[in-house]
């Protein structure tokens, strides 16, 4: 099966730095969550901007549906975010804190002519129609309700904007969510609500999720995969249960014996 | 001996919406106390009342006993005598505890001269065992070092040798690990431990994470909206919490920590 994306021996450096990444190679298949994790300066930030095509790798390849990514193109720009969606860290600086969240949703919509060429030909009421109807399935999945439309980022609560960021990244029908941090922010009962949805809404709409993070009780919850990230290079990369179940590198043990465990669940 | 005694403290705004709500605790010398809750819980409020440093436009009632002064109603330089040489505090960030302008060095040699009298090179080699003590590895760099060239673990580690170096009775330490890295968690947290049983001090741990309290304090208040729900040992709440929101907290906690259990087929 081909990878929706695929990195071959990435690797980056910012201008007159030391290199940020150092052959990176894998793979996201349709129906395999993927867990990167590493701490502070791992790289794994930067590693996502590449594979959002955010920022070019300067050695290696990043290829979309088996071709190599150009945002250069329009068509295929549209068909790259589309497919490949994203939500951030922050549920407080990722929403325009001007625009009401019904306007949030559909940015994608809009922004990329996702609009069907029959709905359009009918007139503008007709796709305002069309976009609402999106908007409110979109809504509906990440279980809020249909009022909270018409309301603006400051009146919810980090874990409503949360729930809203992952709205506006499913509108689309992406077939990966690339999600940096996305409950780190939030307290550990929202949190674990959240890393539920993200996994329920994965497997209901067959979208991969790649999960950047440092926290590796998260990735444990949520990835089929884990690969280990530090100073630039993947440590290892395999199936979760073996990552942490029988880790192959002692920082991969020294990353698992250091997480805080709850008292007698040895 | 009674080094803190919190009674009935409510700490509500002008407007006269409660943020704490008859909050009652007591630390002796050796006790450690943690202070559990979510966002909004007022767990950092009552860190900041047991110091006097609420904000101006919040309003204290009830008692906080820092030995025989009366923290609540006190005046400013009654306040000064108590900050540093009975009580320390660490904070989350350490960036924001350290003066951004002004070397390491100089800043642990204002504390030592002020609270341990020292002079001239007496100062010097109280700077550097303060770094060692708190297990920085190249302190004689650290010293020269302003707090932006050092990286967040070696930040953390400074405010503790600062918090620690005017001698307080009591540490206050509220979220101390949450911005760090798992790996340098683990370090600070086992460091903390062993300074403050050195030292025979009272610890105050305010955490949003049951996890980590449950490897630092033995007992513990869970706090909801300024109001106390529930308190015992650590091991008893998370094995038997008597209240529906405990309850809930260490469900979504258990749910991360199992996901972990990967870790424990060795």
């Amino acid at each position: 099966m081909t990878a929706i994306i695929e990195a071959s021996g990435v690797g980056f450096s910012y201008p007159h730095a030391a290199p940020t990444l150092h052959n990176i190679d894998l793979a996201v298949r349709q129906g395999t969550n993927l867990g990167i994790v590493g701490e502070s300066g791992s790289g794994k930030t930067t590693l996502l901007a590449v594979l959002l095509g955010l920022q070019r790798p300067t050695s290696g390849q990043v290829r979309f549906s088996g071709a190599p990514l150009d945002l250069g193109n329009r068509d295929s720009l549209v068909a790259f975010r589309r497919d490949v969606q994203v939500v951030f860290q922050d549920p407080y600086s990722s929403l325009d804190p001007r625009q009401r969240i019904d306007r949030v949703i559909a940015e994608p919509l809009r922004s990329l002519g996702l609009v069907p060429a029959a709905i359009r030909s009918d007139g503008r009421r007709a796709v305002s129609e069309w976009i609402d109807e999106q908007v409110e399935v979109a809504l509906r999945a990440v279980g809020l309700t249909g009022d909270i439309a018409r309301r603006h980022p400051a009146a919810l609560s980090g874990g409503q904007r949360q729930r809203v960021a992952i709205a506006r990244a499913i509108v689309s029908r992406p077939k990966v969510l690339l999600a940096d941090e996305p409950v780190s922010a939030l307290d550990v009962t929202t949190r674990a609500r959240i890393v539920d949805l993200i996994k329920e809404l994965g497997s209901a709409l067959g979208m991969s999720i790649v999960m950047v993070s440092h926290d590796l009780t998260v990735v444990a919850a949520l990835c089929d995969e884990t690969l280990v990230l530090r100073k630039g290079e993947i440590l290892e990369h395999g199936a979760t249960a073996r990552v942490l179940g029988a880790p192959n590198h002692a920082y991969t043990r020294r990353l698992i014996a250091s997480v805080p465990r709850l008292p007698n669940s040895e | 001996m009674t080094l803190l005694q919190v009674d009935a403290l409510s700490i509500a705004t002008r407007a006269g919406a409660p943020l704490v709500d008859g909050l009652s605790f007591s630390l002796n010398a050796g006790e450690r106390l943690g202070i559990i809750g979510e966002s909004g819980s007022g767990k950092s409020l009552t860190s900041l009342a047991v110091c006097g440093l609420l904000p101006a436009d919040l309003t204290a009632t009830g008692s906080v006993h820092v030995g025989d002064l009366e923290v609540i109603g006190a005046r400013e330089s009654e306040l000064i005598a108590i900050r540093g040489s009975r009580v320390g505090i660490v904070f989350q960030e350490p960036l924001t505890a350290l003066d951004p302008l002004m070397r390491i060095g100089r800043q642990l040699a204002i504390v030592l001269r002020r609270f341990r009298g020292l002079r001239g090179a007496a100062i010097d080699d109280a700077a550097l065992a303060a770094l060692e003590e708190v297990h920085i590895r190249a302190p004689k760099r650290v010293l020269r070092a302003f707090p932006h060239e050092i990286s967040g673990g070696e930040r953390q580690r400074v405010a503790i040798a600062l918090a620690l170096a005017s001698g307080p009775e009591i540490l206050i330490a509220d979220e101390p690990t949450t911005a760090l890295d798992v790996t340098v968690q683990a370090e600070v947290l086992d460091l903390l431990d062993a300074l403050v049983a050195e030292r025979n001090m009272a610890l105050l741990f305010i955490t949003h994470d049951i996890a980590v309290v449950s490897r630092i304090a033995d007992n513990v208040i869970v706090m909801r909206s300024g109001v106390e729900v529930e308190r015992g040992t650590v091991r008893g709440i998370v094995h038997g919490a008597a209240d529906a929101y405990t309850r809930d907290l260490i469900a979504s906690a258990r749910e991360f920590d199992d996901a972990l259990a990967f870790g424990d087929i060795r």
